[in-house]
């Protein structure tokens, strides 16, 4: 049986022997590896490239003081992202299910038709959601628009819950249970943090702060994207973001001002992608190195 | 020997797995160096023993240098090791954190004086 971490090993260096580019997580909070520049700035434009990398997903509204089996406020994904899409892909994917031990040919493996949407990134795709013998374990992505933009080539996303597999593949009925190394649990790492940051989630957030927080983001954000600097931009986005999910766990968003948080992050992706666009076709190409 | 940044990282990681070491991921908020992560910072605290290893982002404005210079960089990737609370590894502890903190050291006052070959 593989360990959390021994299952993360073999993904990696699954999707790294087909040529993906191996990053890390994101250094500020993202809800989604999605929200990694590593995806949502390289899927803009031509060039090709291929990453995987592991993402700590945090979502304010999923915490539940770790009493929940299988929902947490901070929980791994692992993110990989084929640009362009081969005509393979479902098959690589299962592959890579087959390298973690998992024989797709003996267990219930299905594509449910999940159609995704990350509004206030301007993206979204025709997905689906796959399950394996009830379990759902990965989104599966047809990215066609990011940051408002029409996506050529399309690329594809592969996002595993790597808690979910674990559980899985450990047959394990909570997560706290999950074996993430010898005699070390996912519990013994990482329960007492539910614990806490779903109390400061729900319960302690300073929400006059995110607020405020909010707008001084979105400002400084917006000065960057007109300064022709769209990666620094985009971090002040992804703050903007995690203040605004963080408002949302303390209920101080009204549904009457939702729409509107909403779309000024929205504004925010698409001139960050437009940015991000013009400058690639004045500066000097990256190409992922083999 | 690893050809690659990549296969580097892999290698150190499967190293330090085989010594009981937890493979942790980076944190999800800037930091300036590997030790700010609480994986060490909060678990070198209390007598619990611990060992782990994982890659940091390093992210420390000051030292960018517009990607001109060769190796001063606003972020970097470190790979961090901390191995706390057993005795036995007590002498390996000392030993691992002198010849890292050296090394770093001698690569600052590399850079400092212009060299470009401080390790």
């Amino acid at each position: 049986m593989l360990t959390f971490q021994q299952m993360i090993a073999a993904l990696q260096s699954y999707w790294q022997d087909l040529g993906c580019v191996v990053l890390h997580p994101y250094h500020t909070e993202v809800g989604a590896g999605t929200s990694n520049p590593a995806t949502f700035l390289r899927v803009l434009g031509r060039e090709p490239w291929r990453t995987v990398y592991v993402e700590p997903s945090i979502r304010p509204t999923d915490g539940r003081y770790g009493e929940s089996p299988y929902r947490l406020q901070q929980f791994y994904q692992l993110q990989v992202i084929l640009k362009p899409c081969p005509s393979d892909t479902q098959d690589l994917y299962l592959r890579s299910l087959e390298s973690i031990g998992i024989d797709t040919a003996r267990h219930d493996v299905r594509f449910v038709e999940d159609n995704w949407e990350n509004p206030s990134l301007g993206a979204s795709g025709l997905g689906w959601e796959v399950w394996i013998d009830g379990m759902e374990v990965t989104q599966y992505t047809y990215f066609q628009q990011a940051g408002g933009i029409e996506l050529d080539p399309v690329s594809v996303e592969l996002a595993y819950g790597l808690e979910r597999l674990a559980m899985y593949l450990q047959d394990k009925n909570h997560v706290r249970d999950v074996v993430w190394t010898d005699n070390i649990s996912w519990g013994d790492i990482f329960l007492e943090n539910e614990r806490q940051m779903s109390t400061y989630n729900y319960d302690l957030a300073d929400t006059a702060m995110h607020a405020r927080l909010f707008d001084e983001f979105e400002a400084e954000a917006r000065r960057l994207a007109q300064a022709h600097v769209p990666l620094a931009a985009y971090d002040y986005l992804l703050k903007c973001s995690h203040s605004f999910n963080l408002l949302d766990a303390r209920r101080a968003i009204a549904v009457t001002d939702r729409a509107g948080y909403v779309l000024r992050m929205r504004r925010l992706a698409e001139s960050v992608a437009f940015e991000y666009l013009q400058r690639q076709s004045t500066s000097q190409p990256v190409h992922p190195t083999r | 020997m690893p050809a690659t940044f990549q296969s580097m990282i892999s290698a150190l990681q499967s190293y330090w797995e085989e010594q009981g070491c937890t493979i942790m991921q980076p944190h999800h908020t800037e930091v300036g160096a590997g030790t700010s992560n609480p994986a060490t910072f909060l678990r070198v605290l209390g007598p619990k023993p611990w060992r782990t290893g994982y890659v940091e982002p390093s992210i420390r404005p000051d030292d960018g240098r517009y990607g001109e210079n060769p190796f001063r960089f606003q972020q970097f990737y470190q790979y961090h090791e901390i191995l706390a609370g057993s005795e036995s590894v007590g002498g390996a502890r000392d030993w691992v954190r002198f010849a890292f903190d050296d090394r770093w050291h001698q690569a600052l006052r590399g850079c400092d004086a212009g060299s470009v070959s401080p390790c």
